[in-house]
């Protein structure tokens, strides 16, 4: 982020604030929808945490930290949006709707699900698999592959023990592998659904 | 058994695609219009203590008119709405909107909607499954002012376990989310308006007229 953009923020100048909310929306945006997995939350967080950053950017000492800043503010907006809302809810795919009638046509659905990533496991597996995660282990597997932080930043982020945020991660991996494992003994070998 | 570089491609794999989705055009606008009105707070100094204390004072004020202000309506059983539906949902709600005491400034701009839902399911071979989930309305609902009347349309998959086995029978029994979802309870609308600073508030559905119909594949 530009820093001269930040220092002109610093000084009490929206445009400037402006255009880094207009570089940053999207990718908070998107982090908060993975951490919620609930658009309208992740607005919501979204929107408190850039906010709290105008609020606040006089706070901010070192410019140059400032993606770190906002990614921590973004976080706590997304633990109070966690709180206030329900944890949790499966999904019910939706699909787009366009047009003045609102409805799209069928064709449009997103045909993404099921595709398949290396030949075993697929997103609709990861995503279902996901749901057993609480918020603190999803918190700290998109830091790590979402935002490809080192464990060292991931854990200042969020203001744990690095020894913590590796149990995390762990645990979420282990968790990951054993619904996905799970998952494929549902699969019957002629792909029709069975119990296990 | 899955490999630990399988799983670290899936991962990121997963998160780039969920990742991408782009943010609302409103919700940009709704950061600038609210950050457009106040200024940065003062790096935190002895001299600023009072005034935190006085804008923190206005914001207790402010919330509790707010909250006490807006009437709560909690919808009827009479406003479920649960048939039986077989594949692709389409949902049609006719709304309408009273907000109660009137507005002090104008309503308008773009708000979304989103609950839950809940179905059951049954499949071929016996196995009855539940589906627990969220559903957001896509389309755009632009309010006036006052009384608002609109419609939402709503087309949702109920997932089970694979895209391919949403072919049983299927009963919404409810659910409830935001503008009330299809039971109708917990509704609040939020958003940005042009006139506050964040919006508003208050709206809870004052009834709800629906239909829910099955589309076989």
């Amino acid at each position: 982020m530009n820093t001269g953009l930040i220092e002109r923020a610093m000084n009490g100048d929206h445009e400037a604030f402006s255009i880094i909310a207009a570089r940053n929306v999207d990718r908070l945006y998107g982090i908060a929808r993975i951490i919620l997995r609930d658009p309208e939350l992740a607005q919501d967080a979204t929107q408190e945490a850039l906010v709290r950053a105008w609020r606040d950017i006089r706070s901010l000492r070192e410019p140059d930290r400032f993606d770190a800043w906002m990614y921590r503010l973004l976080l706590r907006s997304c633990q109070a949006e966690r709180r206030k809302r329900r944890a949790w809810t499966d999904r019910i795919h939706v699909l787009p709707i366009g047009g003045d009638d609102g409805i799209a046509d069928s064709s449009a659905t997103p045909s993404s699900w099921g595709t398949a990533v290396d030949g075993v496991l697929d997103r609709d597996q990861i995503d279902r698999a996901m749901k057993r995660l609480t918020p603190e282990q999803r918190t700290v597997l998109v830091l790590h592959y979402y935002l490809d932080l080192p464990v060292s930043d991931g854990a200042e982020l969020l203001r744990i023990p690095s020894g913590t945020f590796k149990s995390r991660l762990h645990q979420a991996r282990s968790i990951l592998r054993a619904a996905i494992d799970a998952d494929d003994r549902l699969v019957m070998p002629h792909g029709k659904e069975g119990v296990a | 058994v899955i490999t630990d570089e399988r799983l670290d491609h899936a991962l990121r794999d997963w998160y780039r695609i969920e990742g991408s989705q782009r943010a609302p055009e409103a919700l940009l606008d709704a950061v600038l219009d609210r950050t457009r009105r106040v200024a940065p707070r003062p790096r935190w100094s002895v001299g600023a203590i009072p005034m935190q204390f006085g804008l923190g004072a206005v914001a207790i004020v402010t919330a509790a008119v707010v909250l006490f202000g807006v009437v709560w309506r909690v919808p009827s059983s009479d406003d479920r709405i649960g048939a039986p539906v077989s594949g692709p949902v389409d949902v049609t709600f006719h709304v309408i909107y009273h907000f109660e005491p009137e507005p002090a400034y104008p309503v308008a701009g773009e708000f979304h909607a989103s609950g839950t839902i809940k179905g059951r399911g049954s499949f071929g071979d016996q196995i009855t499954r539940e589906a627990d989930g969220s559903y957001t309305i896509l389309r755009t609902l632009r309010f006036g002012d006052g009384t608002i009347e609109s419609v939402m349309s709503v087309r949702n998959v109920i997932e089970l376990s694979t895209s391919e086995s949403v072919n049983g029978t299927f009963t919404i029994v409810g659910g409830s989310g935001r503008f009330a979802g299809i039971t109708g309870s917990g509704s609040v609308a939020t958003g940005s308006t042009p006139g506050s600073p964040r919006l508003p508030v208050g709206s809870r559905p004052e009834r709800w007229i629906g239909s829910v119909r099955g589309v076989d594949r």
